[in-house]
Parts: structure tokens; sequence; C-alpha cells
């Protein structure tokens, strides 16, 4: 199965969880999903997902001026964030336990 | 933007921005922020092999990477290509605006013949029409799809999706489901204004064949509007038109129970009382104040009783001189004539009557009659058998 396919689903909480503990731009947010080991996901996809969660009011973001290069904005996660972060995350490992007991069983 | 983002970045960025150009510009910059690091960072990897070619094979095209961005985002669908250009929305653009600014005159018309509840009023309905027509068979021709592509369309579709707001989805679904009956009130509403019309007027049966053609397409064209969204064109100016109506007829009846309350003040006019409130003695327009009798010799007769046919007594208030203040005072009501003349003026120190610099208050009663009367001297005819 493509793991492109599964990021559908959870590239929110993906998002949300790498800005859970630090703000980043856009690019520090990719960065960080591509070292945690999801290569897959498409770069576009990611800088779109961050636009989404900013206009559903779970991100803040500012702008910090940059010396060498182009100002950077920067997204940081609120309380109504970290709710959804909590929320999606039970969710999400209830759904993993699932899936994990089903597998268990065919394998 | 900034001036040191290398060419590639710069036509790169270009052409997401011309993919996205349908979003709000604002919306755009933002999403452009924060792919530009992204941007740069590979161009600098790419050093001097550095152009949209190179950068599309790393990160795909730009178009793509839009496309990518607005799916992710959520972001409406573009518009189909060869779309896009405004003169091929031309259409679309005038058919949807005629349509409203139908809707609104249709409003207006209906509700003019709701109050005049007049043929001519009427003449609304004749002008916009063939405006509708020609939008309606516009859409009839192209289909929809390029009205429900406008951007103004979208926005509103976007704003009316159900799901962000809980309970604008719960009365747009309240209303929806009242839909089917809609379109019987507004037949059911046609059909009676037409009656009403041939009961009100002479060219009235026409105007019920007018409005029994339009009962009729509504009938028809209503119910099936929801799927076929080109009968909006007749259901929707229809409908404007019957609730214009419903208005305006309102305020017509209103008005006609109001002019039946108000009937019996017409009969008894104000002006049929004294200032007193008692009867006035009138002679056509004229208020008589006071009446006097001649004999056939056209002698003045004095203390006279008046009664009207059916023996009530005449009676008028009786009017005196104040003493002391020259003021007309009423002292009572009979019905014995002719009454003192009174005069009423005024006096200066020099004992000129009624002069400029007259103060002093004069009031006179005089019994005499302030004019003579030839009476004819033929008799009068005796009337025969």
């Amino acid at each position: 199965m493509e793991i492109s396919q599964l990021l559908k689903g959870v590239l929110d909480l993906a998002v949300l969880a790498v800005l859970r503990n630090h703000d980043g731009y856009g690019y520090d947010v990719l960065r960080r999903l591509r070292q945690a080991g999801l290569d897959e996901v498409g770069d576009a996809s990611v800088y779109g997902t961050l636009r989404r969660l900013y206009k559903a009011g779970l991100l803040t973001s500012y702008v910090v001026p940059s010396e060498e290069g182009p100002h950077r904005k920067y997204y940081s996660m609120n309380e109504l964030g970290r709710q959804r972060l909590a929320e999606s995350a039970r969710t999400w490992q209830t759904f993993a336990k699932t899936m994990d007991g089903l597998l268990g069983e065919a394998a | 933007m900034t001036t040191n983002s290398p060419p590639a970045v710069r036509s790169y960025l270009a052409r997401v921005r011309t993919a996205l150009a349908d979003l709000p510009a604002a919306e755009v910059d933002e999403i452009l922020d924060d792919v530009r690091p992204h941007l740069l960072e590979i161009a600098g990897e790419l050093g001097e092999d550095a152009g949209v070619e190179s950068m599309s094979e790393r990160i795909g095209t730009p178009e793509s990477y839009a496309a990518e961005l607005r799916a992710a985002g959520d972001y409406p669908a573009p518009p189909p290509p060869g779309e896009a250009g405004p003169a091929r929305r031309g259409g679309a653009r005038l058919a949807l605006w005629t349509l409203v600014a139908a809707v609104g005159a249709l409003g207006l018309t209906g509700l003019a013949v709701g109050l005049s509840m007049s043929e001519e009023a009427l003449i609304g309905l004749v002008l916009v029409v063939p405006f509708v027509a020609a939008s309606a068979w516009y859409v009839w021709q192209r289909g929809t799809d390029r009205v429900a592509e406008l951007p103004e369309v979208r926005r509103l579709r976007a704003a009316l999706r159900p799901g962000e707001s809980g309970r604008a989805t719960g009365v747009l679904g309240y209303l929806r489901s009242l839909r089917p009956a809609w379109w019987l009130v507004c037949a059911v509403f046609l059909v009676v204004l037409g009656l009403l019309f041939v009961v009100s007027s002479s060219g009235g049966f026409l105007v019920l064949l007018l409005l029994l053609g339009l009962a009729a397409l509504v009938i028809w064209a209503g119910p099936r509007s929801g799927a076929d969204r080109r009968l909006l064109w007749l259901s929707l100016p229809v409908s404007a038109f019957v609730a214009g109506g419903a208005l305006g007829l309102t305020g017509y009846l209103g008005e006609v129970v109001d002019d039946r309350h108000s009937y019996p003040a017409e009969q008894y006019p104000y002006h049929a009382n004294t200032v007193d409130g008692e009867p006035a003695l009138y002679y056509g327009e004229e208020h008589v104040e006071n009446v006097y009798a001649f004999d056939s010799d056209g002698e003045a007769l004095t203390d006279v009783y008046l009664y009207g046919q059916d023996g009530r007594p005449l009676v008028l208030p009786r009017y005196t001189c104040e003493e002391g203040t020259g003021a007309k005072a009423r002292i009572g009501a009979d019905n014995r004539f002719p009454r003192p003349h009174i005069w009423q003026g005024a006096y200066d120190d020099l004992g000129r009557y009624n002069g400029y610099n007259a103060y002093r208050p004069e009031c006179r009663e005089s019994a005499e009659v302030p004019f003579t009367v030839a009476i004819p001297k033929t008799s009068s005819p005796k009337p025969t058998g």
C-alpha cells in the first residue's frame, strides 16, 4: 500500500505533531516531517495543510525578518490546535490498535 | 516581493501564482510566503543549473505544485481551462445578473400590482419578461455550468456550504424542505390574484389568462428546478413576483378595510357641526349663521321660529356682546330668527372707528336687517287638481 495514500488522512495530525514543541516556518515543518521518516510527503501538500490548519484557527503565524533572505513566516500552535492534536492523537491510537489487532489475526 | 530571489524562483512562483489566480490575492501571497524559502533552498542546491525546468524535475511543474497545494489546503477547484477568459464568462455573467435584476424588478412589479390592483402596473411584467426570456434561453442552450463556475457564484455556494455553521445549515435545510409547498402557494396566489382582477376590472379576464399561464409555469418548473438548474430562470422570477404581489396585496386589503372603517365619517363630514359641537345650518357649501324672513310685501318678520320637516327645531347658538370686553359671547341656543346682527370693531383715541390706531374694542348689536329685498308680485301658482 502506498504511504502517500495513508498520509492523506493523517497529514493534519503529523503537521500538528511537529509543531507541538517548536514553532516553525513552512520549510521547517517539511524538514521535520522528512527527518521523522515521512519521506513520501509532498512539499506542496505540507504548505496547503499548513494554510488549512491556519484558516481553521488551529495555528497562529508571525513573521521573522531574515538577514540573508526573504522574511520567514513562522507557525505556532494555539490552544485550539493543542486540543485538536490531543483528540486526533487519541483517534489515531485507537485506530492503529484496531488495525494492529486485525493484522495480527490475519498474519 | 523580494529583490534577491533568483530568476528561476521568481518565474516558478509567478507560474504558481497564475495557477492560483482565482483565489483571493492576500491568500495567494500567504501561500507564496510559505513556499518561497523552500524554493530558494532548492535553487541554492541546484546552483548554476537552477531554472524552472530543473526545479520542475525536483518538485513538479508549478501547475502541478499549485494543484497539490489546492487539494491539501481545501481550496476550491480551479476554473476549467479555456473558461477562464473574461470574454467567455461574459454571457454567463450577463445571464446571471439579468436573472438577479429581473428577480428584483419582478418583486417590485408584484408589489405595485398588489398595492394598486391595476392593469397598468402589469406593464412592468411585460418590460421585464423579454430580458428574463433572453437569459433563460441562454442558459437553456448552454447549460448552467458556466454560470455555476462564475467566481461570484462559487463564493456564494462556498458561503452556503453545509458543515461550517450548523444552525445556518439547519435553517437552509428547513427552507429547502418547504419548497414543494411554496410552488403550490405561488400557483394558488396567482390564480386568486387573477380572479380578483376579473372581479375588479373590465379587462381582468386577459389578466386572469396571463396569471393562469404563470401559475401553470411555476407548477411545472418549480419542482423541477431543484434538479435542472436552468429552470431557476423561470421559477425564481415568478417567485419574486408572487412574493412582491403578496406583500402588496396585504397592503391593498389593509387599505380597503381602513376605507370601510372611515366610510361613516365621510357621510357626516366634520363641518356639519359648529365649533360647539352642535349641528350647523348649511345652504350648499355656505354656512348659514342667521336667517331673515320677509312677508309677501317685503316686510321683515321678527321672532320667527324655524323647524325642520320632521318638526325638529333648527337650533343655532345665540351670541351677544359681552359687556366690558367688547367680545362676542355665546348666551345660549334657540331657533328664533333673525338674530341681532353683531358688529365688532375698535376705536382709537380720537374716536375714529376701525382706524389704523384703533385699540379699544367695540361691540354693537343691531336688530336692523342689513339689506332689503324685493319680493316678486306675481302670485304663486296654485296647484291644480
